[in-house]
């Protein structure tokens, strides 16, 4: 009984210590940790289209598909799970985290980030090669003496499969002009 | 092949019905055929001490052209884990059912009889377990030519397949969705006035096929994402325990460094996670003032978890190889101060606590498991350690940096729901201690793997002692950067099945503090809702289109 009444007593005097600790929020606003990963933000101008996102994307929110000459890169975010994994994979660092936590909004379509990039297509047959920004990229990444033809550089507006004919159609001729 | 003396004791006294395949560092692969597979179930339980710990059924029609079920045991004495694998014919897909010697057995191989369709002959309870019950009859969905997110049609007016209460007694029903659980469940209680005398359980309401979707449709580093979202409350557990699995299969060294930060976030969510439950269980009986200062005590490790990990709950660290991120500037000083606060804070309350007469009258003598219990339903965590087993993943099975850590095991005689409180108390403490060596051994260095292809057809298994117990991951490579077959078992898959024992003989009051007493984790054992993406619709729906809509999530 005597052990009872303590314990009890005890228990009020740590109550009582501990005081009032309810926050404010949402009248007083309650940012987050510094490192806190929040709701993902696209940087339009960066993104080339490459699509190392969307692989990565564990709830596989991110989809790119190709229509019209254009690729369209969607991010559906309510599905998001700020894991920051295509931040991580990004080549052009064109992801980064926000401190944003409060995702409520009117509508789905508000949580949608869509992104149009110019496709290039295979002079040859038409086929969709890359977008424009990944085509401009490997283009700037070629050193400057490396001495390649104009003709060579061509070679960048045509698709796997019609680099390869053409290849071997040089190839042959190559040959033939030897013998 | 690496010699063990397990491995070498097994064929010497089993020779010719139990095949040795592979040795590994802490793992035996065994292969027995399917008429000796329940005396070599006897002879490891006996003579070897094993302890089932799960069934991994698998669909290799077209690796062997077999249906294939693993029996996983822990030989815990030895450290090692030995695997029984049964081959089983397509054209007689049948096996004999271990339940009789093994009553912890009784879910696994209702599951696999569920989704791979091997029946267990001899099962005393052979009942539906984790379809629905208008799920249509022969078929069966961790079958490889089961696509992923095919709907079947549902059977008609189905219902569930609920046991008759026993003579003299009547039905009362806890749950689908009751107060005190967080997740939907059914309980059916059957009682004579106010005492216990039996139960009938339905669960799964929750099942939509993390396992499925792991080997169908996410790559290996997809998962750990789906993974620690098993579990609400200790998902780094389980995005360990498969990575841990993966690594095994892969035979990746993951960095010194790497394994010490998930030794310390494994010890962080053990923290968080007994303070929540010393929370709840005392809301559960009524003492919500400790529910309120627990969560009070709680919150600052909360805040502190989420600037290491950017998120709350620990979420996004876990890779194969690795962790993804180290620890940010300043983190080991504000560890110190957290959690040196919540030691002083705990300790005060404890000490509140001890003395409190009606708590000790609610917890003492109530939902007792004994040792015999605790063993023959194959229970595990504080709930195996509150029965006096002294089972814990992190000493029997080292993973992480546990190897190099010290700790103490913690275990409580009594079998009740206090026992069950004591050695959640006494393991926070503990838990705070290894937070603290980690934190002073921690080595510098990578946290990455460099992970090259994932060759296919290796296994791994990984145990994880999770707050709540052993979560177990077991993993089969494929082709494609994808598992062929991804097992797991969450802690209260193995200690729900022992609710009825600890409930028998109890009085109403008692049952929920019972079942909150090994807390219980439906979702985890029901493994995660994957929401369809098409589904964007807004309106209000009648039960028809509800179900409709329910059931069309599936995709």
């Amino acid at each position: 009984m005597f052990e009872n009444v303590i314990s009890e007593l005890k228990e009020v005097v740590f109550c009582l210590r501990a005081g009032q600790v309810t926050l404010g929020y949402p009248f007083q606003p309650h940012p987050p940790e510094p490192g806190f990963r929040g709701v993902p933000r696209l940087d339009m101008q960066k993104c080339i289209g490459c699509g190392a996102c969307a692989n990565a994307c564990a709830p596989r929110l991110i989809t790119l598909s190709d229509r019209d000459g254009y690729r369209t890169v969607e991010f559906d975010l309510a599905r998001c799970t700020n894991c920051a994994r295509c931040r991580d994979v990004c080549p052009e660092e064109a992801l980064t985290m926000s401190q944003q936590f409060e995702t409520a909004a009117p509508s789905l379509r508000n949580l949608r980030i869509t992104l149009q990039l110019r496709l290039v297509s295979c002079r040859e047959c038409g086929a969709v090669i890359e977008t424009q920004r990944m085509a401009r990229k490997v283009l700037g990444k070629l050193p400057e003496p490396l001495g390649l033809s104009p003709q060579e550089v061509s070679w960048l507006d045509l698709c796997l499969d019609c680099k390869r004919t053409r290849a071997m159609a040089e190839a042959v001729l190559a040959k033939e002009v030897r013998s | 092949m690496s010699s063990h003396p397990i491995a070498e004791r097994i064929t010497r006294e089993l020779g010719g019905k139990v095949a040795i395949e592979q040795v590994t560092e802490g793992i035996i692969f065994a292969a027995v055929p399917r008429d000796n597979l329940v005396e070599a179930t006897q002879y490891v339980r006996d003579q070897l001490g094993g302890r089932f710990i799960i069934s991994a059924g698998t669909d290799k029609r077209g690796l062997s052209g077999c249906y294939e079920v693993s029996d996983i045991f822990g030989l815990d004495r030895d450290k090692t884990f030995l695997l029984l694998r049964t081959e089983v014919e397509p054209t007689d897909p049948r096996i004999d059912s271990i339940t009789p010697l093994i009553p912890g057995a009784n879910w696994s191989e209702r599951e696999v009889r569920d989704m791979i369709g091997v029946e267990p002959v001899g099962h005393p309870d052979p009942r539906r377990l984790v379809l629905p019950d208008d799920w249509p009859q022969d078929l069966y969905p961790l079958r490889k030519d089961f696509q992923y997110n095919r709907r079947p049609e549902p059977l008609p007016e189905a219902k569930p397949d609920l046991r008759r209460p026993p003579k003299d007694s009547s039905v009362l029903p806890i749950g689908p969705f009751f107060p005190t659980l967080e997740e939907p469940v059914f309980i059916n209680l059957f009682v004579n006035g106010e005492q216990i005398v039996g139960m009938d359980y339905r669960g799964f309401f929750n099942h939509r096929g993390v396992e499925k979707m792991g080997e169908a449709a996410l790559t290996y580093n997809q998962v750990p994402f789906l993974a620690e979202r098993i579990c609400g409350i200790c998902g780094f557990v389980h995005s360990t325990g498969y990575c841990q699995a993966v690594e095994v299969a892969a035979q990746i060294q993951v960095p010194a460094r790497a394994r010490y930060l998930r030794s310390l976030l494994l010890e962080v969510e053990r923290i968080h996670s007994h303070l929540l439950w010393v929370g709840l269980a005392c809301h559960f009986i009524g003492f919500d003032t400790l529910f309120m200062q627990a969560w009070r005590i709680r919150e600052p490790l909360m805040w502190l978890t989420e600037f290491i990990t950017g998120n709350r709950k620990t979420y996004g660290m876990n890779l194969i190889g690795g962790v993804s991120r180290d620890l940010p500037e300043g983190a080991e000083a504000r560890l110190v101060t957290v959690i040196d606060k919540i030691e002083k804070e705990a300790t005060a309350a404890v000490d509140a606590i001890l003395g409190d007469g009606s708590l000790r009258a609610r917890l003492q003598r109530s939902g007792v498991l004994s040792p015999e219990q605790a063993k023959a339903f194959c229970v595990v965590g504080p709930t195996a350690r509150g029965s006096g087993l002294a089972l814990d993943a992190r000493a029997d099975h080292p993973y992480a940096a546990y190897g190099e850590l010290d700790f103490q095991v913690c275990v409580e005689e009594g079998g009740d729901n206090w026992a069950r409180t004591m050695v959640r108390l006494r393991e926070l403490m503990e838990s705070i201690k290894i937070v603290r060596q980690v934190l002073a051994r921690m080595p510098k260095g990578p946290i990455l793997a460099e992970v090259k292809d994932i060759p296919p057809n290796r296994e791994g298994l990984s145990s994880v002692e999770a707050p709540r117990g052993e979560v177990h991951h077991y993993v089969l490579t494929g082709t494609g950067q994808q598992a062929y077959r991804w097992r797991l078992r969450a802690p209260s898959y193995a200690n729900l099945q022992s609710i009825p024992a600890m409930l028998q003989g109890m009085t109403i009051a008692d049952a929920p503090i019972s079942i909150g007493s090994i807390d219980p984790c439906f979702s985890c054992t029901e493994r995660v809702a994957v929401i369809d993406k098409q589904s964007g619709l807004t309106r209000v729906y009648g039960q028809e289109e509800l179900l409709e809509q329910y059931r069309g999530r599936f995709a």
